[in-house]
């Protein structure tokens, strides 16, 4: 019995040093390192709701694709009919080995138009599609473009919790600072609060519905809300598919030119 | 048969297979309500300048990696005082599409754009324009529908389309009295007579091609075009010796055209540059009483900001013929230069845009205001001007002065 008891308590101690070895940065990076598939395809419907409870909708196509050092994605507009058509293409790549994280190449066909535009991969902090998202939050964020900080742990709609600080090294950024709840189990967002850049809470990302796909975990629901104005956006995936063969062809140009992207 | 019955013939036949073959069909449209009415300042004072509804419908098929599409417009305008030429029409794009993962192609009526520019036209010359379009917006609503086909291949980032155009569109003049556009273009007291325009035979088939490559710092597209001018180039004879009538015949003539583009994003700009040559180009000469032949360069630098809601365009544009001058009904160098300034506000629903053009030598200028916000997803209201300004003289765009206007506009997409 006292064997067991040493044991036990040996092994509850091992565990709490091993909890309290992590770090902020440590936590970040086992979520940013989740295993990802090589391609992800889907349907999303995105619901602007204001502050009086009105609500518009607006749906999208996106495809991406890995392609090692580089990740292709295209996202073609399908509701509301004034976008219908309208096609982004971005090529985002890897950070390097000094932590810097090169700019996009991104590419917007406009119906309209009829023409491809080479648009600057700065504006990342622009609204998407006029939703509380940006383009940064639509993309990849590299790991080191932040520092963090454990601030403790909390349980976030039934999740157990790690709780970081991660403030952007670039102080120009739209949400310098955010507030990171990372899921003990899995480590997987749960919760993200953005702060200005008077470091006033600005947006709250909700994640939920999370399942399984294809042996990848897939946030089906995202509920990102701009606590300043009092207005939110739903987004919802549907018609998940991960590591099916997409056409190299679907990533060029070409294909948001001529509408292809189905 | 005519070629009307033809198209009407065509486009049965082509949404016969739409529904036939599709296995997924999209119908969607807009109809837009609006009218133009003359400034204070100007001869038109208070009065219509256009007034009515347009309604666009597009129509879409896939089945698989092919396709079909077919968009239509028509128009009634009540403030051209003909009954008659209230109404208009035409089938702006009908064409079968296949997309595979590397070659691909496009037969039918189609409207492609090149270039880099912005509301100028540089090495774009593969779809003619629509001289009558007053308020267009956009390139659909300004450009008229090549019939051709296009074969396309794509290698990872290198793209070349071809065009075989078998049938020649030139542009749409305002050829009748209730044009908007007709004294300005063509002079009191004298006429069209005819205008010649190309046999439809192997011979008169005009070619283009593009190639294209988009690249991590650049994009760069190079251009070829061997057709008809767009325009048809007059000559002006006397109608009739004993009253002393003139009148104007034009012909269409070959030409070819070689150019490119390139587009640089630099931080948060992009550098846009274009150019296009045009050896031995026809012109009237000034009397209309003969053509020359010139070597044209025409090019233009543009950079473009976009950051949050705002977006600012700036552009320079030249266009110069190789020996000039007073021959020629065209000046030895036009420069102009533009800027564009939008922005949106309450999630893109609500848009303030200002735009301008002015000429370098004369200082004229055209200038479009405007205030548009989204009721919600399918309706839209607008409110803004096109302002023509004269320079030191009439100049390219002050020419038009009697036209400035308050437009009003209301789409309804569906």
């Amino acid at each position: 019995m006292k064997k067991i008891l040493i044991c036990a308590i040996s092994f509850l101690a091992g565990s709490l040093c091993f909890a309290q070895e992590l770090t902020g940065y440590e936590i970040a990076k086992r979520c940013d390192e989740q295993n990802e598939p090589n391609t992800a395809s889907y349907s999303a419907t995105l619901t602007l709701t204001d502050k009086k409870g009105r609500s518009r909708v607006r749906e999208i196509l996106m495809r991406s694709k890995d392609y090692g050092e580089t990740e292709k994605n295209v996202i073609v507009f399908v509701t509301p009919k004034d976008v219908q058509g309208v096609g982004y293409l971005s090529f985002e790549y890897d950070e390097k080995a000094d932590g810097t994280k090169p700019k996009s190449d991104n590419w917007l066909y406009m119906p309209a138009l009829k023409k491809v535009r080479r648009i600057s991969g700065s504006d990342t902090g622009g609204d998407f599609m006029g939703t509380d998202f940006t383009y940064d939050d639509m993309g990849d964020r590299g790991l080191n473009e932040d520092v963090y900080e454990l601030l403790g742990e909390e349980n976030i709609s039934g999740n157990e919790c790690y709780k970081v600080n991660a403030v952007s090294k670039d102080k120009t950024e739209k949400n310098p600072r955010r507030i990171l709840y990372i899921s003990k189990d899995n480590f997987l967002l749960i919760k993200c609060e953005l702060f200005d850049r008077q470091d006033n809470l600005q947006r709250v990302l909700l994640c939920s519905d999370i399942i399984k796909i294809d042996g990848y975990w897939c946030t089906q629901k995202m509920v990102m809300t701009n606590v300043q104005t009092n207005h939110s956006t739903t987004m919802e995936m549907k018609n998940v598919v991960y590591d099916k063969t997409l056409d190299d062809g679907m990533f060029t140009v070409a294909a948001i030119e001529r509408g292809s992207v189905r | 048969m005519g070629i009307r019955k033809v198209y009407l013939s065509l486009t049965v036949v082509f949404l016969v297979l739409l529904h036939g073959f599709s296995q997924e069909i999209d119908f969607s449209g807009r109809f837009t309500s609006q009218a133009a009415v003359g400034l204070w300042h100007t001869e038109n004072s208070g009065d219509f300048l256009k007034g009515g509804m347009e309604a666009e419908g597009e129509l879409s098929g896939n089945y698989g990696d092919s396709s079909l599409y077919i968009a239509g417009i028509t128009e009634y305008d009540a403030a051209k005082k003909s009954g008659i030429d209230n109404f208009s029409g035409r089938v702006k794009e009908a064409y079968f599409d296949y997309n595979g993962s590397w070659f691909a192609f496009r037969i039918g009526r189609q409207i492609s754009a090149w270039g880099a520019a912005d509301g100028l036209i540089v090495a774009d010359v593969l779809c003619p324009k629509d001289d009558n379009a007053f308020l267009a917006d956009d390139t659909s609503a300004s450009r008229l529908g090549i019939d051709a086909a296009r074969v396309s291949l794509t290698l990872d980032s290198v793209i070349v389309d071809a065009y075989v155009i078998p049938f020649f569109t030139p542009e749409a003049l305002p050829l009748k009295s209730t044009d908007i556009f007709h004294k300005y273009v063509f002079p009191d007291g004298v006429h069209v007579h005819k205008i010649n325009t190309p046999d439809v035979n192997l011979k008169n088939m005009e070619y283009a091609l593009r190639f294209s490559t988009y690249l991590r710092w650049f994009d760069l597209s190079l251009y070829g075009f061997y057709g008809f001018q767009d325009k048809p180039v007059f000559k002006i004879f006397m109608m009739d010796k004993k009253t002393g009538e003139f009148a104007l015949d034009g012909s269409y003539v070959k030409h070819l055209m070689a150019g490119g583009d390139i587009s640089v994003p630099l931080g948060d700009f992009t550098i846009r540059g274009e150019a296009a040559f045009f050896p031995k180009k026809c012109f009237a000469t000034s009397t209309f009483t003969d053509w020359e032949r010139h070597n044209e360069f025409v090019f233009l630098g543009g950079i473009d900001w976009m950051k949050s809601s705002w977006t600012i365009t700036a552009q320079y544009f030249g266009d110069y013929i190789r020996k000039s001058l007073a021959d020629v009904d065209e000046e030895h160098y036009k420069h102009t230069a533009t800027l564009s300034i939008s922005y949106s506000l309450d999630r893109a629903n609500l848009e303030f845009s200002a735009s301008g053009v002015v000429n370098l030598e004369d200082f004229d200028s055209a200038i479009q205001t405007e205030i548009s916000y989204d009721f919600s997803d399918s309706i839209n209201f607008s409110l803004g001007t096109k302002l023509f300004n004269a320079g030191r003289y009439k100049g390219t765009y002050g020419r038009y002065k009697d036209l400035s206007c308050a437009v009003l506009k209301g789409t309804y997409r569906f």
